[in-house]
């Protein structure tokens, strides 16, 4: 379907003949958070730098990044945990752009028979998550603004496709998820859903991972990368329902599903604090709570590779102003 | 077209451009007056934001309520500056910054108060505090996020002022630069239209001009488009006519002038040209003929260098009158030659005027006259003296009678008139003949005029008669007798002494005589016009006869009786 898509996308401003493209095999989310690389393809942005896109797609970034670290991609769409995770493993990767950032993405939705009707009520009760991922993180978050603890729930260990079964089959009485998941279990549940954002406390940035030698090696592609993923922000800012229909048909989620959960991301490429802050934190809490045996803060300024972006927008690069 | 139509027109298009031009100006200084009142206000948005992230540090340093009430009152004034932010930005961009400064700045509310409220509740927690403090960290690091966006969002916006003040000034530079530029335009248009018209309408009058000027008379300029330089090449032409014609004339007066030179050179009188102060210009040969001055001598001198001191004044007066009154004079002057001999010239003298009628010469045409008055006086001795006693004769004594009886008139005198007759001149004459006879009648005029004074008159009358007028006499007859018979008397006495005589006879050597030969004279007196010249000269005739009656040498008086 997304190969079909792909063939009938309109033809950029003279495009780069086929044989003449590089091959770049990218690993990418269904999610709603990787729009602009869905945009980027189906619009042919990436074909008119000229880059062969050669697609992989995951259920969630972690996996994506897996995929990358395999050496099966060469670019990673993937959220500020997962690379948190890695780099404290000892990865050599960059993160070469910020293209999503949403405070209303992650939430916890519990099941109000399961005697949970405010935030407080999550304690004792069995709440799935997915771990090394920012429903890891937000879940902590959330227990934290309410005055609990991890060892005040039963966390439950859940792949993002294992959530809606785990939750509508009472295995877990919440689970800490993100979208799509999140609203189809929520309409799922209907009325006996209990859902808890918590939009002050957490800031989810979903990001443009590479491996630190292929960006050395392949400067110029990199930068043709993000100038195809800024195209395809123009155009979602200025067409957002035609980008609502392109993430739908490539995705395969209901348009009605793309919709509803559209107002609560920001897709811009850009390279801001968010992820430098988010990533430190989210770094003293897996220190603290020892789900990594690095005790040393890592630079993340290492790991976060401005030049890329720089070169050809200078103005969204947002750090160290 | 005319080229003060021309000159009009441009004049008219430069204010037209200026007039359209001025309202780009004054937009363009209006338009960078207010990106700079809109940077200014986004320069206040930051210093806001800096100001509240300084309460905000204060307050997680020392969580005091003084911090967050400032931090408040600060949201306050943020709110103020954005709802004037919103009314004043006009640009798209700058109203996208405002809207998403705005949305993070209310979230930067929530989470600080979220803050506050963790505070009190972390101050409170015995078990459970490290969970607060947790929620503490997230928190802050959340505002972090938030003031990131809010700083960036401000920097946006004041770069986008400037870029809007660098804009408009560069908007209000091309507006100057047009306007510099219209005027500049419409200079160098002028100049190269005036430069054109130069080169295609003055050059050639000017080159027109300099032929006639160098001599081709007969060149004309071609007038071209009717403007101002056809007018100019029109009368550039008209003045070449009117200098053809003028020269043609000059040429023909120039040869007549070369003819009367010659005339003038040659000219048997004298030519003498001097300024209005009299100093000599100009003399022709005959001048140097006439005077012996060479023409080399007598330029820049002044006329009266020949003056002999006999002319009268009064002559010179009336010369002067007549030319410094722009009057021709016409008259005769006794001068002296260079040799120092005195000459008679007739000269006729004529002032100069220039063409507006202003005397700048003096032009004299002198003839000797000379030889004339010679000749004039040949002929008044032979009409009024006689020739062999040079004494006047019978006609001039009536002239000297005329003047005489007026004189008496005039001065009521008495005049006396005596005539003459020898008494033994008839026996000379036949003796000796004629020549003998006539050198005693010269040697008695002689004696006579010895007798009278020089106001007296002695004339011959005829024959062996004189006739001796005597002016002046006393008014009273008595006396004027008595005067009268003393000079009778010695002229009858000065006549009566003997002659020598010299007497040639043919064939002998020549001789001289003694002879005696007496006069008889009739005197009468005479006064006032009384009486005629004729009955003067019939009364003293008959006295001589008298006297001749009474035996010869004697004296008689005319009376009333005789």
């Amino acid at each position: 379907m997304l190969m079909a898509c792909l063939g009938c996308s309109p033809a950029p401003d003279q495009p780069v003949p086929a044989a003449a493209r590089q091959k770049v095999a990218v690993a990418y989310t269904f999610q709603p958070q990787s729009t602009l690389a869905h945009v980027a393809v189906a619009k042919g942005y990436f074909a008119a730098e000229g880059l062969d896109i050669q697609p992989s797609l995951h259920t969630y970034g972690k996996a994506a990044l897996q995929a990358l670290l395999d050496k099966q991609a060469d670019f990673a769409t993937v959220a500020e945990t997962p690379v948190m995770f890695n780099v404290l493993k000892g990865e050599k990767i960059f993160v070469l752009a910020n293209i999503e950032a949403s405070s209303m993405n992650n939430a916890i939705v519990a099941r109000k028979d399961a005697g949970i009707a405010v935030a407080a009520d999550l304690k004792g009760k069995r709440i799935g998550f997915t771990p090394g991922t920012t429903s890891d993180f937000f879940l902590d978050s959330l227990l934290t603004a309410n005055g609990l603890t991890r060892q005040d729930i039963r966390a439950v260990a859940l792949k993002p496709e294992e959530m809606q079964g785990a939750i509508l089959a009472r295995q877990v009485d919440a689970v800490s998820t993100w979208n799509y998941p999140l609203t189809e279990i929520r309409r799922q549940l209907g009325s006996n859903a209990a859902v808890f954002f918590d939009r002050e406390i957490y800031t989810e940035t979903f990001n443009i991972a590479a491996r630190q030698e292929f960006v050395r090696d392949n400067p110029e592609t990199a930068k043709r990368f993000l100038r195809a993923l800024i195209q395809a922000e123009d155009f979602v800012a200025r067409n957002p329902d035609e980008a609502q229909r392109i993430v739908a048909t490539a995705t395969k989620v209901d348009l009605g599903l793309v919709r509803e959960v559209w107002n609560a991301f920001n897709y811009h490429v850009v390279l801001d604090h968010t992820l430098l802050i988010t990533l430190e934190d989210e770094t003293r809490w897996a220190m603290k709570n020892k789900l990594t045996e690095q005790t040393v803060m890592p630079n993340y300024l290492n790991y976060i590779y401005v030049d890329s972006l720089k070169a050809i927008k200078p103005e969204a690069i947002r750090m160290g102003r | 077209m005319r080229i003060a139509t021309r000159l009009r027109l441009i004049s008219t298009a430069t204010i037209a451009a200026v007039v359209l031009l001025t309202p780009v100006l004054v937009a363009a200084v209006l338009d960078f007056k207010r990106a700079k009142a809109d940077y200014a206000l986004a320069e206040k948005i930051h210093d806001n934001f800096l100001e509240r992230a300084a309460f905000r540090d204060q307050y997680f340093l020392y969580r005091e309520d003084r911090m967050r009430q400032q931090w408040d009152k600060s949201k306050e004034a943020s709110d103020v500056l954005l709802r004037q932010a919103r009314q004043e930005l006009a640009g798209e961009q700058e109203q996208q910054i405002l809207e998403r400064l705005g949305r993070t700045i209310d979230e930067s509310v929530v989470v600080f108060h979220r803050i506050v409220d963790n505070t009190a509740a972390l101050q409170a927690a015995n078990g459970n505090r490290q969970v607060y403090a947790e929620l503490d960290k997230r928190l802050y690091s959340q505002m972090l996020l938030k003031a990131m966006t809010i700083r960036d969002a401000t920097t946006t916006l004041q770069s986008a002022g400037a870029q809007r003040v660098e804009d408009a000034y560069r908007h209000l530079l091309a507006a100057i630069g047009w306007f510099a530029g219209a005027l500049a335009l419409a200079t160098v248009l002028t100049a190269i239209k005036i430069g054109a018209l130069i080169r295609q309408r003055l050059v050639p009058l000017h080159l027109g001009a300099q032929k006639i000027a160098q001599g081709e008379l007969e060149y004309r300029i071609p007038p071209g488009p009717d403007d101002e330089f056809a007018d100019l090449a029109r009368s550039f032409n008209d003045t070449a006519d009117k200098l053809t014609a003028e020269i043609g004339a000059h040429r023909q007066a120039e040869e007549m002038l070369h003819k009367l030179s010659i005339a003038v050179e040659q000219s048997p009188a004298a030519v003498v040209i001097t300024d209005l102060d009299a100093h000599i210009e100009y003399v022709n040969p005959q001048f140097t003929e006439d005077t012996g001055y060479s023409a080399g001598e007598i330029l820049g001198k002044n006329p009266r260098i020949l003056q002999s001191g006999q002319t009268s004044r009064e002559v010179y007066t009336q010369l002067w009158e007549a030319l410094t009154n722009g009057r021709n004079w016409h008259g005769e002057l006794l001068n002296k030659r260079k040799s120092g001999e005195l000459f008679w010239e007739e000269a006729r003298i004529a002032p100069v005027k220039d063409s507006s009628g202003v005397v700048t010469h003096y032009v004299a045409v002198v003839a000797d006259a000379t030889l004339r008055k010679q000749m004039e006086e040949q002929v008044r001795q032979l009409a009024f003296y006689d020739t062999l006693t040079k004494l006047p004769n019978r006609r001039l004594l009536h002239d000297r009678l005329d003047i005489t009886l007026a004189a008496s008139k005039r001065r009521s005198c008495f005049g006396a008139l005596m005539f003459i007759d020898l008494d033994s001149f008839k026996p000379l004459n036949d003796t000796y003949g004629h020549a003998v006879g006539d050198l005693l009648l010269v040697e008695a005029a002689m004696r006579l005029k010895s007798c009278v004074r020089e106001m007296d008159t002695v004339a011959r009358f005829g024959g062996d008669e004189f006739v001796v007028l005597i002016n002046e006499l006393h008014g009273d007859r008595i006396e004027a007798s008595t005067q009268a018979s003393m000079v009778a008397e010695k002229v009858r006495a000065v006549l009566s002494e003997p002659y020598s005589l010299p007497v040639r006879t043919e064939g002998t050597a020549p001789t001289r005589i003694e002879y005696s030969c007496t006069a008889s004279i009739g005197v009468t007196l005479f006064i006032d016009h009384q009486t005629t010249q004729d009955d003067i000269l019939k009364w003293a005739d008959a006295a001589m006869y008298e006297a001749k009656e009474a035996g010869r040498n004697q004296i008689r008086f005319h009376t009333a009786e005789s």
